[in-house]
């Protein structure tokens, strides 16, 4: 039996999971996002703080709510990056501590793999398999091969979807996180503004700064204008052009690579016109589509267990002189010796 | 039974075992932004050299700030977690209050940046200056009117000479009810500059649909005749010359202005600060954003006007000292039959 405990802190949620043998027995979130919000996106030091003051307030709640105790404990999982790295230390701190005290194994994860991952709670990856990574601070296209094994086929060269929408809904007075407000409205409305469909470099590539500065210049046209801006029509234009060039670029990689499955993953993929849309497209074809449930969508600590199983059982293990990184690519996952 | 010692609250890394109050064993050197990655296993490295395993530790104690912010996290959070694991007390200290000579009345610095530093000064246990921030030529001349103070910390920055004291020992002895934390799991570090946290700290930014119902309260609690949730949210959404501002600041909304801005000049519609925070600027940030969105449009914005009531005088003073001046009264200009000033303000050689 291989019970794991998996720390999350990379960005604005601290979250605890455990799991046994796979089946996840605990997964506490403590939520900062009430907080960030009122400032219209994450202050990364508030962040840090409010990580400090819960972590083990929620590892103590995860190992109630799973009814063990830390000795039960075989592996100790924790996101290593991305992320932002002053939240990304505290989980390191916590998890390393333990590991250091219980002389059990330190697992180094990537946070992306862990949202790819999440989706084997509702299904089993088929290889080889299109990975369509949608958050606030990635949008890539990655192929799997087999287990553990990604490469980064296409990325935006500049914003990723979801920071655009956050941006996006700022400008036209939602709140903050921006993609389910503009999601809401954008059901509402018609595509009736001209957006630019921004051009990108390669052909499984993205690029978002463009069409956010599209609607910002068009919203502050209409307004000097006098005009109104009929927000569900600005919705609906912007998300058409934002999921198409999602839609465009992941069915012609799913072509290309001749992959048997698209899992989507990230913060974005709770959009439902993204949903809808990857139905659509996979509808009368070979390939199998997995969904996340939308507790997947958002950080939880539960999918950095889940990817924790397999590094458990590869003896992926760190040292305890294990350090963050900010920026780590998905596909050096396993190097994380400085 | 072993206590734990832990302290990386400045660019320090420092790790010991005391026994009884006796410092035993301790590592301590200059490990600048690395601390994240050495720390557990400088710990893992004390406890295995002197066979100690997690059932012989029977308390922690930390430093808690103030310091680096980053640095006082990772003591504190491992210090939080050992004694989650472990059901041992946790002990914390100031960082500042760690530096002292026990024997000398001590002044304990730690470089805060920006020409100021983190200051307390300590004569045995009592703190003569609690922890606090001081500008750094302050700080020289209290150094300079105490010069048989002893000066504890990495003061080169000052051009100064420090000495540097055993905070591993100090920790040690810092084991007592005084340090005890009643509830370790929710210990926090001390931050001191405590920009995010104070009331000081004040954020402008658009208004968005999240922030109507904070409105609103505002609304009620200042204004004779509110605006509806209704209004404001047309004002917010739909009214194309509109512009609406909210001020942010212990993580909620404690003001807002609400303008228009029609060809060369603008009007505000509302201007009103939650009355726990007036007296702080509060007023001033939002004016200042609204002169900021007429000096970026287009077409040239060359005043801001506006109505106040008459018996409003608190805000009649505000808008004086804003540079508005007062134009005309207009007689009965609300409902209730109250005469309105209108005030007027240039911003063209603003």
């Amino acid at each position: 039996m291989t019970r794991i405990l998996a720390i999350e802190s990379s960005c604005d949620e601290t979250s605890v999971a455990i799991t046994q043998d796979g089946e996840l027995l605990s997964n506490i979130v403590a939520t900062q996002i009430s907080v960030h919000e009122k400032y219209g996106g994450v202050m990364p030091e508030i962040a840090s703080r409010l990580h400090t003051e819960n972590i083990t307030i929620c590892i103590e709640e995860a190992l109630r709510k799973a009814k063990l105790t830390l000795e039960d404990i075989d592996a100790f999982a924790v996101t290593r990056g991305p992320g932002l790295i002053g939240c990304l230390h505290v989980g390191l701190q916590a998890a390393k501590t333990l590991a250091m005290l219980y002389k059990k194994p330190l697992i180094p994860v990537h946070h992306l793999a862990g949202h790819i991952y999440a989706n084997e709670y509702v299904g089993e990856l088929k290889f080889p398999l299109l990975c369509v990574v949608v958050s606030g601070g990635n949008t890539e296209l990655v192929i799997m091969r087999g287990d553990m094994d990604f490469e980064i086929v296409g990325e935006t060269k500049d914003d990723a979807v979801g920071e655009c929408y956050d941006k996006v809904a700022r400008v036209l007075g939602l709140p903050y996180p921006g993609g389910l407000p503009i999601d809401q409205h954008a059901k509402l409305g018609q595509h009736t503004y001209n957006l630019p469909r921004p051009q990108s470099p390669g052909p499984y590539d993205f690029s978002y700064s463009g069409l956010k500065t599209s609607v910002i210049n068009l919203v502050n046209q209409l307004k000097m204008k006098g005009e109104l801006v009929r927000l569900d029509d600005m919705a609906r234009s912007f998300q058409d052009v934002a999921i198409g060039m999602i839609m465009e670029k992941a069915m012609a990689a799913a072509k290309d690579f001749n992959v048997k499955q698209i899992v989507l993953a990230g913060g974005v993929s709770a959009n439902s016109y993204l949903r809808d849309e990857m139905k659509k497209a996979v509808e009368g074809t070979d390939i199998d589509l997995i969904i996340p449930p939308l507790w997947c969508t958002t950080d939880q600590a539960a999918m950095i267990a889940k990817v924790a199983e397999h590094l458990y059982v590869r003896k992926t293990f760190a040292p305890l002189n294990l350090g963050v990184d900010p920026n780590w690519k998905i596909d050096h996952w396993d190097d994380f010796l400085s | 039974m072993i206590d734990l010692l832990l302290d990386s609250s400045n660019t320090d890394l420092a790790v010991g075992i005391s026994k009884n109050g006796v410092l035993i064993d301790s590592v301590s050197y200059q490990a600048w932004q690395r601390q994240s990655e050495l720390m557990v296993d400088e710990i893992d490295k004390i406890l295995n050299k002197h066979e100690i395993t997690r059932k012989d530790i029977s308390s922690v104690s930390v430093t808690k700030g103030p310091g680096s912010y980053t640095g006082v996290r990772i003591a504190m959070t491992i210090a939080k977690t050992v004694a989650l694991a472990l059901d041992c007390p946790l002990y914390v200290s100031s960082s500042l209050e760690a530096m002292r000579f026990e024997e000398e009345p001590t002044i304990a610095i730690v470089n805060a940046r920006s020409k100021r530093s983190y200051v307390g000064v300590y004569q045995g246990k009592k703190a003569i200056v609690a922890d606090c921030i001081m500008d750094n030529a302050s700080l020289l001349q209290y150094i300079d009117a105490h010069p048989d103070f002893v000066i504890s910390g990495d003061v080169g920055y000052l051009e100064i000479e420090g000495k540097r004291v055993n905070v591993m020992a100090n920790l040690a002895n810092a084991i007592d009810e005084d340090h005890l934390v009643e509830e370790p799991l929710g210990a926090r570090p001390i931050y001191l500059k405590d920009a995010y946290e104070s009331e000081t700290k004040i954020i402008v930014r658009k208004m968005n649909t999240a922030d109507i119902p904070s409105v609103c309260e505002i609304e009620k609690a200042c204004f004779k005749n509110p605006y509806t949730e209704e209004q404001i949210t047309y004002e917010l959404m739909n009214n194309p010359v509109g512009y609406f501002f909210v001020a942010i600041a212990d993580a909620k909304v404690i003001g807002f202005i609400d303008f228009m801005v029609t060809f060369d000049s603008a009007t505000i519609s509302q201007i009103a600060v939650d009355e726990a925070y007036r007296k702080k600027g509060v007023g001033t940030l939002l004016i200042g954003e609204m002169v900021k969105v007429c000096k970026s449009q287009k077409d040239e914005v060359d005043f801001i006007t506006l109505e106040v009531r008459k018996s409003n005088e608190n805000a009649h003073r505000f808008y004086k000292r804003h540079a508005f001046e007062d134009i005309v009264t207009k007689k009965a200009y609300y409902d209730d039959g109250e005469d309105a000033i209108y005030m007027v303000r240039s911003i063209v050689n603003d």
